[in-house]
């Protein structure tokens, strides 16, 4: 359970628990990062959270150090309260105080600044989420989202060395979201907090965070950059927990000379792919193609590029969401070799897409990711 | 009028309120929030005085409490009197027999906030007293209320425990309750009725202050 | 801010009681005493200026409190045989004496003027007139065990059982008899000897051969202040003994 910390100013966290809701999570979170805490319900995302800040997991073998102080290390028998540690946290349901108005919720997070400084503070503070004219608000006359801002208020309000958001926008309305959204990434560019984001929405996630880290029934699968993990997933299980589509086991063959691309063998088909590894040959391997990297063959339009990796069959079903169509093809007509990608309405229209129709694809070499079994 | 027996009955019901509030605090907080062992034995023992006949319940504490008790000898010795027939026997059976109502408003309260909203002050630097104080507390507030007034009413109306461990001993344990029964057997109506009058008035305006104050402290439900 | 007020009279009222003495002479008194004891009470304390206060109730629980540690300074008993109770358990006496002996009275609810032959009840009962009588409890009260003898003597007791309705002490016995729920009970007769008094007209003296005699004794326990050793001594004066002598108690020959 070595953890060398390189970087002091972020928070980085090492937790290793059994009893209860098991952990095995590993991550780090820089300044000025965005870390978002991705997993289905009962992944322990939140009690994760809830560890960070100190609410629970005396337990067990831990360390968690934020900004070069150490907040939790079970070896030296070191455990610092929540009001010890820096945490700003931001609940799900805002968990604002209702007999206090909004200024005095925010005045609450803030016994560490002197007397005579705080009501200027709390109200830069309310102005900057964009509340101002609403301090004298109580709770119960807020909105959804008001009383998200209160909530993100009053975590500013701390001064944190960490932010930490339990699935915040998942109790507002979409065009809300959107709003928060926007709001939030304005926020980063003004706050230099490390900010972890716990939440099951991949979308969100990958909209708002620099970086992603992956769990699953407590464990850490992968931690990040977004485009690294949602392009190379560590293992089919990651990919399956990102919502890739296009994951198939295959056999990995050996080049035919150097010059030649790596070959997976695909049940009938030999599939070319650029990146290196060493996977030894002859191995099962699970690999998976992004929906980009899924070219159409154009009738109309023949090129070059058809020969790479060329797949045929028939549009198993085709589904229209707004301006995009999503295809499933089933290759060789087997729906066990269905590969799904999204072409703009233009561009299927002008393919005469439909349902039923037969259709060829390559797969972009550079676009595919192998992954060892586990 | 007797005024030393209505004096006698504001002191045990004001003292018994007074000692009884940060105990009730501290148990129904306890009872709320924590997980324990023997903590259903706990919440049966203190809902036991509102389901025992006070006769019942003045039998044991006269038990407990008497002259051959280890707590009424040891009483005895420390203050040269014996602890039943005394102000503070009829005290400590009226801490006793009021628990429940002191304990029960109290305790549902603490348990409607959300623990949630605990955590979140924690979070936010307040320290475990400081969330008392300023969270739990006012939120908790109808509940502490409720307690108060339920203590205070009922100890001014309890008559059978008082008599058993207090006996009717004038200016110490003849409250106002047992003077009024008194008066009746001495054929003296008269006084009855003044007295019986008083304490329903007395009740009645202590009960509608109090509400007052509470519905003044919930503006922002 | 609105707690403040309540709370700081609440603090000073606290306070307040914690410095009050209790000086007074505490006495603990046989229901059946009270009218007289009353006035000899106020005398005496026009007399001295000391403050007397008096516990009424039954002689057996009143007894039953002493052993127990009541904080009496003299009991006045419905009989001797309490004190007697008191002095075998180890409560230390220091004086005890004779000082009234009192009477039964019958008193028959809605009954008009009526000869004073205590058979009357007999006949009540054998009509069954009576279908509710009160009585003080036998256990605890001296003029209750009285009542239950002439109830035996009377040869009724059999037929009166069922409809006896007993009072805690002699006064709250007779309280049930005065109601209108009653027909009627057996009561201390120094209830019925004022002309006010709500048994007027209407009762019959019970003939002292009939139940045992109800000689009064009284105990100065030896936990008595120098004020309750006055007021015993008063207690047995001429003064006193005049009271008792008007609401119908006989008293026991002067002393010396």
């Amino acid at each position: 359970m070595a953890v060398t910390i390189t970087d002091t100013s972020g928070i980085h966290v090492d937790i290793h628990r059994q009893n209860g809701i098991a952990l095995e999570a590993t991550f780090s979170c820089a300044q000025n990062e965005l870390l978002a805490l991705v997993g289905p319900s009962g992944s322990g995302k939140t009690t994760l959270l809830r560890t960070i800040a100190g609410l629970e997991g005396q337990d067990g073998k831990s360390i968690i150090s934020c900004r070069g102080d150490i907040w939790q290390d079970s070896t030296a028998g070191v455990f610092l309260s929540p009001q010890q540690r820096r945490t700003g946290l931001v609940f799900q349901d805002y968990a604002l105080f209702p007999h206090m108005s909004a200024l005095q919720n925010v005045l609450a997070a803030m016994e560490h600044i002197p007397g005579p400084l705080r009501h200027e503070r709390a109200s830069e503070i309310l102005s900057r989420v964009h509340l101002g004219g609403l301090e004298d608000r109580y709770p119960k006359e807020l909105s959804g989202g008001q009383k998200q801002r209160v909530s993100l208020a009053r975590a500013l309000a701390r001064d944190p060395s960490v932010l930490l958001l339990d699935e915040p926008f998942s109790a507002v309305d979409q065009v809300t979201r959107n709003k928060l959204y926007r709001e939030l990434s304005e926020l980063r560019q003004r706050v230099e907090t490390p900010i972890i984001l716990v939440t099951h929405n991949l979308e969100e996630a990958t909209l708002l965070a620099d970086k992603l880290c992956i769990l699953h029934h407590g464990r850490t699968l992968q931690e990040g950059s977004v485009t690294d993990v949602m392009a190379r997933p560590a293992s089919a299980l990651v990919a399956r927990l990102i919502d890739m589509r296009n994951l198939f086991r295959g056999t990995f063959l050996d080049r035919a000379t150097p010059d030649d691309p790596y070959r997976i063998q695909w049940g009938d088909h030999v599939i070319e792919v650029k990146s290196a590894s060493d996977i030894p040959v002859g191995k099962e391997v699970d690999w998976v193609v992004p929906g980009s990297g899924v070219i159409l063959h154009r009738q109309d339009r023949p090129s070059n590029g058809d020969r790479e990796n060329p797949l045929r069959g028939h549009v198993s079903n085709l589904l229209r969401i707004g301006d995009t169509v999503r295809v499933s093809l089933d290759v060789d007509d087997r729906a066990e070799t269905r590969i799904i990608f999204q072409l703009s309405s233009r561009v299927a229209n002008r393919n005469n897409l439909s349902q039923g129709a037969e259709i060829s694809v390559s797969l972009a070499a550079d676009s595919i990711h192998i992954m060892q079994p586990d | 009028m007797d005024w030393q027996s209505l004096n006698v009955s504001l002191q045990l019901a004001v003292w018994t309120t007074v000692i009884l509030f940060p105990v009730s605090v501290y148990l129904s907080r306890a009872l709320a929030w924590r997980q324990f062992a023997g903590k259903s034995v706990i919440e049966a023992l203190v809902a036991l005085p509102l389901v025992l006949p006070p006769t019942v319940l003045g039998f044991y504490l006269l038990i407990m409490l008497g002259g051959d008790s280890v707590v009424g000898q040891f009483y005895e010795q420390i203050i040269g009197q014996p602890l039943v027939f005394s102000f503070e026997g009829i005290l400590i059976a009226s801490l006793i027999f009021n628990l429940p109502f002191a304990v029960q408003p109290l305790q549902r309260s603490f348990e409607s906030i959300s623990g949630d909203l605990r955590e979140a002050s924690w979070c936010s630097g307040l320290s475990a007293w400081q969330t008392f104080w300023r969270i739990e507390l006012p939120l908790a507030w109808p509940g502490a209320l409720s307690s108060i007034v339920l203590t205070f009413a009922h100890t001014l109306g309890e008559f059978g425990v008082v008599l058993m461990v207090g006996g009717n001993i004038p200016g110490e344990t003849k409250t106002l309750a047992i003077n009024i029964y008194d008066r009746v057997q001495a054929f003296d109506d008269s006084t009855a009725a003044t007295m019986s009058a008083f304490l329903l008035i007395f009740s009645f305006i202590a009960i509608v202050v109090v509400q007052g104050l509470g519905s003044r402290a919930g503006k922002w439900r | 801010m609105t707690l403040r007020v309540p709370t700081i009279c609440i603090a000073i009222y606290l306070a307040l009681s914690c410095f009050t003495a209790r000086a007074d002479v505490l006495i603990a008194a046989a229901s059946n005493i009270m009218a007289p004891l009353d006035e000899i009470i106020v005398q005496f304390e026009e007399q001295t200026g000391e403050q007397v206060k008096v516990s009424y109730g039954a002689s057996g629980v009143l007894s039953r409190q002493i052993m127990r540690g009541a904080p009496f300074e003299i009991l006045l008993s419905a009989d001797r045989w309490h004190i007697e109770i008191l002095s075998s358990q180890g409560v230390g006496i220091l004086a005890d004496e004779d000082y009234a002996t009192g009477r039964l009275a019958l008193f028959l609810n809605g009954a008009s003027p009526i000869s004073q032959d205590i058979s009357i009840l007999t006949s009540f009962y054998e009509l069954g007139k009576i279908r509710k009588f009160a009585i003080a409890n036998p256990e605890h009260a001296p003029y209750g065990r009285a009542a239950r003898d002439v109830l035996v003597k009377l040869g009724i007791w059999d037929l009166a059982k069922t409809t006896l309705v007993m009072g805690e002490n002699a006064n709250q016995a007779a309280r049930f008899a005065a109601s209108a729920s009653t027909d009627g009970g057996l009561v201390p007769h120094s209830l019925t000897v004022l002309p006010e008094s709500v048994f007027s007209g209407n009762t019959v003296i019970v003939p002292a051969d009939m139940h045992a005699p109800l000689h009064q004794r009284m105990a100065l326990l030896d936990r008595a202040s120098s004020a309750a050793r006055l007021f015993y001594d008063f207690l047995r004066s001429n003064n006193a003994r005049s009271v008792f002598l008007r609401y119908g108690y006989a008293v026991p020959e002067q002393q010396g």
